[in-house]
């Protein structure tokens, strides 16, 4: 049983595009709309899945694997992490999964650059741009969880949640400094408001969108599954790390059916509330100039140091 | 005053002919280095160029090509300066005056392509609407050149010359072309930018792509009283205007006036065409700033604006409603319930509109971003809110020529007048409850913000949706009034229009939502139009937002301000909707 | 510093509105929106029930061939909540390559030909083109002039074998839904 927990991961790869049809379906009603059901990504995606992949005759290889690559690097990172139980494929630390979002995003700027067109390029630079940002703060973050909890395995963090069943926050003020911190990364990370805008039309705004402009068909199906997969991913690692479970939850890693159903279910009530406060933000947040980026980033750092210093003085 | 300027620096005698309008003036001067002069003049005197009018006469009387130059003057007269190219030497040059107006360079570019006439020291090159698939000499609107005439030759053509040029990048910068077909749903036309990283050091338009030959069409296929059909298609959110401007030209050209109401409800539905499109404007910029909680509810609001358009006239974009002579509608709307649906409209958009003007981020974006300075605007001869926003407040044909309903009713002036206030406390003021106009408006604009920045447009788009909004209901209340409400007010103009000789001009001017509209139309023989020239805001602003975006002259500007003047590539969607300028207008 | 706190008072209160529209039962809503004196924006969502009854993915990109503006201006109209043609797994997509329907507004002009051309072969089969307005059915207005032409065969082809002609000057948005479901039928 605990090893057939260890894919629980797959779960979280094939209900995130649901999780984003929720998003979708609430920010459409925040904007008087009715919106798509929840179930419409599933729908884009099988349909893209159907039409073939046109590539441009300028593209080399590279550009053909990258869908794949991010897919594989997404999932897989959902399979490391521990998601509503505490069993994973393989024991992993918080810079294994620094690193494989920076791959990822790596391979996915080189196809940018690889596709030869204007907006390639442009959507490339600016997700190292991006990238070069959030990093630095990711880093701090992770620094800080260490300090904080000795440990930067997730594992670990996850069972420390677990025996204590609640964060208490007025006791440990730091934690909503690095919650705070890891949110803002987040937004920066997958590419959402404010730094851009997944839905917008406007060529010359595009990062992320830039690129996926160049791909069709499956390719495209890939890449937005993937996206879907690595918001689902952060969240839950959000979640995981600064919202554990009650402890009426899970009592005691039971792999019994009912308390694996109830930490189920705390695990979507919680992206759920997750979803919400991310529907609001975007919504009531514009996009930013593509300069004040720094900004966001710069308060995320300074959050994390923050905590560090205060977990390193008043603590030890 | 403007006479005896005239004559003064005018080297040869300056002749002048009469008008029927008493507001325009019309001189003939067959001199080009006095055309230049009187330009320099009128510069100076702060004349504002309307339009400049090539017209191939070689068939008639005069025998040459001649351009008429329109000028509006600061006192409200309207100035035509005729100029025929009599000089055998230069049939096809003049003296141009760009070195006084610079708007009148894309007029000239077509004149170029659709008449082959060219400045004496030409340094222009062809293709500013007829493209590569047109031979170099096809000039469509000489006159003698049938429709079917055009196409043959077009469809032989073999010479498949280039006429876009390349110019040569400086190290560093990045050549990017965008377009013709855009990714959002928006109007084809190229912009190639060039770029340091991400600052936009110059932007290069290219328009013409959606050159339908307007203007030929209303010489062949098109009648007098027919001709609005056409006109109301020029520009799609400016239907009404178009209409509006071409009905005047021919009943100027008639010698008549339209009855009152007919005017009131011209009045009424210019300013609806002016309530949806700002109102969609504001939608459209805030959807571009991400701000999607405000931008969908003012997207409400504008599809509630146009269904009182179908509602009122009987079109979502108010089409098939202007005649020369008068209006024509097709069922008799209920105005008491209008006035309170747009008085509920105006209400929940000015609210939302605060929202945004007061929005710390959405300031960031907006503020000092894409700057068209006042001396920019002048000099480059841009018009409507683009102008207005830049500082020049008063620039405002309702006010400077008004005429029609504008003219028989101060109050709408005052109205108009009111959209800018120099006051003290922030941008919108709340309404303090008291009763004159001008006082307890919600919107007004403050001297000083008319930076001529994005967030200026914007607050004085939304300023001017309650101004339009006031008259609106200034006009319903009056129609209301009207004992019969006349649904079909039609002066019938073919008789008036009979009695007038062959080859009279008249001028029909409208402030449309984005700017002046001028239409010049040539009378032919019986009721065909010899020549009808367009001249759509769009042409003089889109040199108004190149220079908007792209990098200032350091030395130029105050001190401390001037890194923040340097526009992003990725602000430009954004300056290009506070714009917001048509290429089918501009490209006819 | 008063300005922001009035705009972060004002999203709020939009929140609440939308909140108290969920949780409290229609009568009661309305009269504490009319207590508050709030000013919430109402309106009919127009319903098509042929458009609702099937679940469907379609991606659309428009094209431009030499359009007055007008049909895009109803084309814009489609994305707002009156009409929301997301709701029915519709969505306008910013790249030919993404899409499942090609709309084509205006006459074809020559100048737009050849980017015209580029647009329609970088759409991936099957390629359904609807012709929006009665320029792109006939010209239009513009019909006889010189600087319209007949459209390439392959793309005329699509529009006769898999498309259709939306007539209208422009359509209204829900004329513009309903042919687009035509589309839909056709194949
Ligand atoms: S059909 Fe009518 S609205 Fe559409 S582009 Fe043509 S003229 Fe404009």
């Amino acid at each position: 049983m605990t090893k057939l927990l260890g894919f629980q991961g797959l779960l979280l790869i094939l209900l995130a595009p649901c999780m984003i049809g929720v998003l979708r379906k609430l920010e459409a009603w925040l904007e008087l709309r009715q919106g798509p059901g929840i179930f419409q990504p599933y729908r884009d995606i099988v349909k893209l899945m159907r039409k073939p992949a046109m590539r441009a005759r300028t593209t080399s290889r590279l550009f053909a694997i990258t869908p794949y690559v991010l897919f594989s690097v997404y999932g897989l990172l959902c399979l490391l992490a521990p998601v509503f139980h505490r069993a994973t494929l393989a024991s992993v630390d918080l810079i294994v999964v620094i690193y494989l979002l920076g791959m990822a995003r790596f391979a996915f700027s080189l196809a940018g650059l690889d596709a030869g067109s204007s907006f390639g390029g442009l959507g490339s630079s600016r997700q190292m741009f991006v990238h070069l940002l959030t990093e630095i703060g990711l880093v701090l973050v992770i620094i800080a969880l260490m300090v904080k909890w000795n440990t930067v395995s997730l594992t670990a963090i996850f069972d420390k949640h677990w025996e204590l069943g609640y964060v208490n926050f007025l006791a440990e003020p730091e934690l909503i400094l690095l919650a705070l911190s890891l949110a803002l990364l987040i937004l920066l990370e997958s590419a959402r408001i404010p730094i851009d805008n997944p839905a917008t039309h406007l060529e010359l705004t595009m990062s992320h969108k830039a690129i996926a402009l160049e791909y069709a068909g499956r390719d495209l199906a890939l890449i937005e599954w993937a996206e879907m997969i690595k918001l689902g991913f952060l969240l839950t690692l959000l979640g995981n790390l600064f919202l554990p479970f009650p402890r009426w939850a899970d009592p005691m890693h039971s792999i019994g059916p009912s308390g694996l159903a109830l930490a189920f279910g705390g695990y979507c009530a919680k992206l759920i509330l997750l979803l919400l406060l991310l529907a609001f933000w975007e919504l009531s947040q514009p996009k930013l100039r593509l300069r004040s980026i720094i900004g966001p980033s710069l308060v995320a750092i300074v959050l994390s140091l923050t905590a560090i210093i205060y977990t390193i003085t008043l603590r030890k | 005053m403007i006479r005896a300027g005239l004559t003064e620096i005018c080297r040869k005698p300056i002749i002048e002919l009469p008008r029927r309008d008493t507001n325009e003036l019309h001189f003939i001067t067959e001199d080009g280095d006095d055309v230049v002069k009187l330009a320099k003049w009128a510069k100076e005197e702060g004349f504002y160029l309307c339009t400049m009018v090539a017209n191939d006469e070689r068939f008639l009387e005069d025998h040459v090509f001649k351009l008429y130059y329109v000028f509006s003057a600061s006192d409200g007269k309207l100035v035509i300066i005729e100029h025929p190219l009599t000089d055998p030497k230069y049939p096809f040059n003049y003296a141009s005056i760009s070195k006084y107006f610079s708007s009148v360079i894309p007029l000239e570019k077509e004149a170029l392509d659709l008449f082959g006439l060219s400045p004496i020291d030409n340094t222009m090159n062809q293709g500013f609407v007829l493209h590569d698939p047109y031979p170099p000499d096809l000039f469509p609107l000489r006159p003698r050149r049938s429709m079917p005439d055009i196409i043959k030759r077009i469809e032989e053509n073999k010479t498949q010359v280039s006429k876009s040029e390349s110019i040569p990048l400086p190290e560093g910068v990045l050549s990017l072309p965008v377009g013709p077909i855009h990714a959002g749903i928006i109007e084809a036309g190229q912009f190639r930018f060039l770029i340091a990283g991400e600052i936009v050091e110059d932007l290069e338009l290219r328009l013409g792509y959606k050159h339908r030959g307007i203007e030929k069409l209303f010489q062949t296929q098109y009648s007098l009283e027919e001709g609005w059909k056409l006109a109301e298609r020029i520009s799609g959110d400016s239907s009404f205007a178009h209409s509006m401007a071409y009905c005047q030209a021919v009943e100027s050209l008639a010698g008549m006036e339209p009855g009152a109401s007919a005017l009131h409800w011209r009045g009424l539905f210019l300013e609806m065409e002016r309530l949806h499109n700002h109102i969609g404007d504001v939608a459209a910029m805030v959807h571009d700033m991400a701000f999607d909680l405000a931008a969908s509810r003012i997207a409400v609001l504008r599809e509630k604006s146009m269904q009182l358009n179908a509602d009122l006239g009987g079109h979502r974009l108010l089409r098939n409603i202007n005649r020369p002579g008068g209006v024509e509608l097709t069922r008799s709307p209920n105005l008491s319930e209008a006035s309170d649906r747009v008085r509920e409209l105006t209400d929940q958009f000015l609210s939302l509109g605060k929202l945004v003007l007061e929005m710390p981020a959405c300031r960031n974006r907006m503020i000092m971003t894409g700057v068209l300075s006042l001396e920019q605007a002048t000099e480059l001869g841009a018009t409507g809110l683009v102008a207005r926003a830049s500082g020049l407040g008063k620039h405002d044909f309702r006010l400077r020529h008004a005429k029609g309903v504008y003219a028989a009713r101060p109050e709408m002036l005052a109205e108009i007048n009111a959209t800018i206030e120099s006051g003290e406390d922030g941008a919108l003021r709340d309404s303090n409850g008291s009763a004159s106009p001008t006082t307890s408006r919600r919107a007004q604009v403050l001297k000083e913000e008319l930076r001529g920045d994005v967030f200026a447009r914007l607050a004085f788009r939304i300023a001017e949706v309650e101004t339009s909004a006031r008259i609106i209901e200034i006009l319903l209340r009056s129609l209301t009034d009207f004992e019969s409400k006349q649904l079909h007010e039609v002066t019938p103009l073919v008789e008036s229009l009979r009695r007038i000789a062959s080859f009279e001009f008249g001028l029909g001017y409208v402030e449309g939502w984005r700017g002046d509209i001028m239409y010049w139309v040539m009378k032919g023989p019986g009721n065909t139009i010899f020549r009808c020239k367009v001249r759509d805001p769009s042409l003089f602003n889109w040199p108004a937002l190149v220079s908007a975006v792209i990098l200032k002259d350091q030395q130029s500007l105050e001190e401390g301000r001037s890194s923040l003047l340097e526009n992003l590539l990725a602000d430009f969607p954004l300056i290009n909707k506070s714009f917001n300028l048509s290429c089918s207008g501009n490209d006819l | 510093m008063k300005n922001s706190r009035n705009a972060n008072v004002t999203v709020l209160r939009l929140f609440a509105e939308q909140l108290a529209k969920l949780i409290l039962p229609e009568s009661l809503y309305k009269r504490v929106s009319e207590a508050m004196m709030s000013n919430a924006i109402t309106f009919e969502r127009l319903r098509l029930p042929e458009l609702s009854a099937k679940k469907r993915s379609v991606f659309i990109r428009h094209l431009d061939c030499g359009s007055c503006n007008g049909c895009e201006i109803e084309l814009n109209a489609l994305s707002n909540p009156v009409y929301d043609i997301e709701r029915f797994g519709i969505k306008f997509e910013s790249s030919p390559r993404h899409a499942d329907i090609l709309v084509m507004t205006g006459p074809f002009t020559r100048n737009l030909e050849e980017a015209a051309r580029l647009t329609f072969e970088a759409m991936p089969e099957p390629r359904r083109v609807i012709a929006l307005g009665d320029c792109a059915a006939d010209g239009g207005v513009f019909k006889d002039s010189y600087a319209i032409r007949a459209r390439p065969g392959e793309i005329d082809e699509a529009i006769r074998e898999k498309g259709v002609y939306i007539p209208g000057c422009p359509p209204t948005p829900e004329e513009i839904l309903k042919g687009i479901l035509d589309v839909l039928a056709k194949n």
